[in-house]
């Protein structure tokens, strides 16, 4: 190619060219320290929004998922605006940088970071569809727990025993997963007691039903009832009550008060409990 | 229900009406202290019977019957249940009662125990109609103070006491400073009472609104708070809680009775009692008369707010 604008004659042909400018990409050192000053400010922001926001929503029952589902939104939101101003200082959009830094883009996440990118993709629609929010209780796998954060990698729950779990988010869409509350500060709880077969069942179920609905814990209206029900197995007789409580923070505490009291009176009412026999795995 | 805006003087006309209209049984909710023992009185009158006040401790009785023959009030019938395992069990009785007797038969309850029992039991389905004296509003509230209080005009009398509040505290925070900041027209101290002032016409206004929603409407405790923040000398209300969840849950327990014992929460709930309580006096939640536990007029409000923030009152 020959530039200048200076018309040259090869043969019979005559090639005209013109120069053409490529805008350079800027990577001058103030260009750089200014992205990765937009980077920190925008992790500081984050950091900050988020704090605020869980301390707001500790400060109410009612409105704590609310308030904590917003997290995300916001971590999302400050992160997105500060990839775009550092495309912009880093970038002229043209159209000829945009092609070239998309084929870049698209080769490196073919080749390194699909997981990575499936990550981020998954926490962006967790965080607009919300099939879960922060603050609910999900099942997922064998991890039971209370959602407390939704990242842009992964989904962090934290289980009865205090364990913290770390779930990517782009498992959420390949397994399945179960959401007790739904964004709903109730829950429903499920105690569980077990009868030997002579048991009076009726005394019973009274006296399960009396400590569900006695229960310091306990959230009822017209939608939330309060359910007994006696299924019979080969060897005993099963009691399972159905009841909500008023915050999902509540829900191991509700079990452990109305078992211990339902047990305490099935005692002093002379019903027998039983023991349920535990399968044996042979393998190990 | 009453419509917003009716001096409560017609609460009485609108129960006789109720009265009137042939119910068999009526359930009347309201707040502690909100005039429900002077409406029942007045239907005893008119139904020419006794008024039946239940006290503290007749659950454990064991079984509460009504009268067979003639028309029947009773006031505070929270007392008839405990919330614990067999705690329901006179309660229920009453139910069958009221589903086999004519009336009529006018039951008084407080309005957070009701609310509680209606989702529990079967009370609600047993009675024909439910009267509520709902909480007061601004309106109700300024004529309930000129009428009982003698107060003129309560929004000029709360305004002059808070700017009266704002410039000792001004006065304070001058003579307090380590370092005197000196700016142009005054200290900081002046010009943040100036900037108050300045825009003192949308302050008048909703002073009375904040006291009713300082005392979730409740009539005694919007009269007691009334002369503590217009009155240097008077009690103040308590200035938020620490209270754990299970004290919070025994704070309910005394809320809903109205008035009930130590021993029937001793019996109602395993949680430390005593410590509760002691913690409860100790922070002017609750006071103690002649044996029987009560929510400090002056706490009503804050003590309303924070079972509904910790969702006991649903």
């Amino acid at each position: 190619m020959v530039t200048g604008g200076i018309p040259h004659v090869i043969g019979r042909a005559v090639l005209v060219t013109e120069e053409v400018d490529v805008p350079p990409i800027g990577l001058d050192f103030p260009t750089i320290a200014a992205a990765i000053l937009t980077f920190a400010v925008a992790y500081v922001l984050a950091r900050l929004g988020a704090i605020a926001l869980s301390i707001a929503s500790e400060q109410t029952v009612r409105h704590r998922i609310t308030i904590k589902t917003l997290i995300p939104l916001a971590r999302f939101t400050i992160y997105f605006l500060a990839v775009l101003v550092v495309f912009g200082l880093l970038f002229d959009l043209d159209s000829t940088q945009l092609v070239a830094f998309s084929g870049v883009l698209g080769a490196v996440l073919g080749l390194g970071v699909q997981d990575l990118f499936a990550n981020v993709v998954g926490g962006v629609i967790i965080t607009f569809e919300r099939p879960y929010h922060p603050g609910d209780m999900i099942e997922f796998g064998e991890y039971y727990g209370e959602v407390t954060g939704i990242g842009l990698r992964s989904t962090t729950l934290v289980t009865n025993d205090d364990d913290e779990i770390s779930v990517p988010n782009h498992k959420l869409f390949t397994e399945s997963l179960a959401n007790a509350n739904s964004g709903k500060p109730q829950l429903m709880a499920v105690p569980e007691l077990h009868l030997a077969n002579e048991a009076d069942i009726e005394v019973a179920s009274t006296i399960l039903r009396d400590a569900m609905r006695s229960s310091p814990y306990l959230y009822a209206s017209d939608e939330c009832p309060i359910v007994v029900r006696v299924n019979q197995q080969p060897a005993y007789i099963t009691l399972r009550g159905r009841a909500y409580v008023n915050d999902v923070r509540h829900e191991f505490a509700f079990q452990s008060d109305v078992t211990e009291r339902a047990l305490a009176a099935f005692t002093e009412a002379d019903i027998e409990t039983a023991s349920v026999p535990v399968a044996i795995d042979s393998e190990s | 229900m009453i419509p917003e805006g009716i001096p409560r003087p017609a609460i009485e006309e609108e129960f006789q009406s109720i009265l009137d209209a042939g119910y068999d049984t009526i359930a009347v909710a309201s707040q502690p202290w909100s005039g429900r023992s002077q409406l029942l009185d007045g239907a005893a009158q008119s139904l020419d019977t006794d008024l039946i006040c239940v006290s503290p401790g007749t659950c454990d009785e064991g079984s509460f019957s009504l009268q067979t023959d003639g028309p029947v009030v009773l006031d505070n019938c929270q007392h008839l249940f405990q919330r614990r395992i067999g705690g329901f069990d006179t309660l229920e009785t009453l139910t069958e009662d009221l589903l086999g007797k004519e009336g009529p038969v006018v039951l008084g309850w407080n309005s957070f125990a009701w609310q509680y029992l209606a989702e529990v039991t079967d009370i609600q389905r047993a009675v024909d109609t439910v009267y509520s004296i709902d909480p007061m509003d601004a309106d109700a509230a300024e004529s309930f103070l000129r009428e009982t209080l003698g107060v003129s005009n309560p929004e000029k009398a709360l305004s002059e006491a808070a700017d009266a509040h704002l410039a000792e505290r001004a006065e304070a925070d001058r003579t307090s400073s380590e370092t005197a900041l000196e700016t142009t027209g005054g200290t900081l101290a002046r010009l943040r009472t100036a900037v108050r002032n300045r825009y003192r016409g949308s302050v008048v206004e909703s002073h009375l609104e904040g006291l009713v929603s300082d005392t979730a409407g409740n009539p005694t405790a919007i009269s007691h708070l009334f002369q503590a923040r217009t009155d240097p000398e008077a009690d103040g209300s308590p200035n938020g809680f620490d209270l754990s969840y299970d004290e919070t849950y025994v704070l309910w327990l005394v809320f809903a009775a109205g008035e009930t014992t130590p021993a029937a929460l001793h019996e109602t709930t395993a949680e430390n009692v005593a410590l509760a309580l002691s913690r409860l006096e100790r922070q002017d939640i609750i006071e103690r008369s002649d044996g029987l536990l009560s929510v400090r007029p002056l706490a009503f409000g804050a003590v309303h707010t924070e079972l509904s923030r910790r969702r006991l009152l649903w």
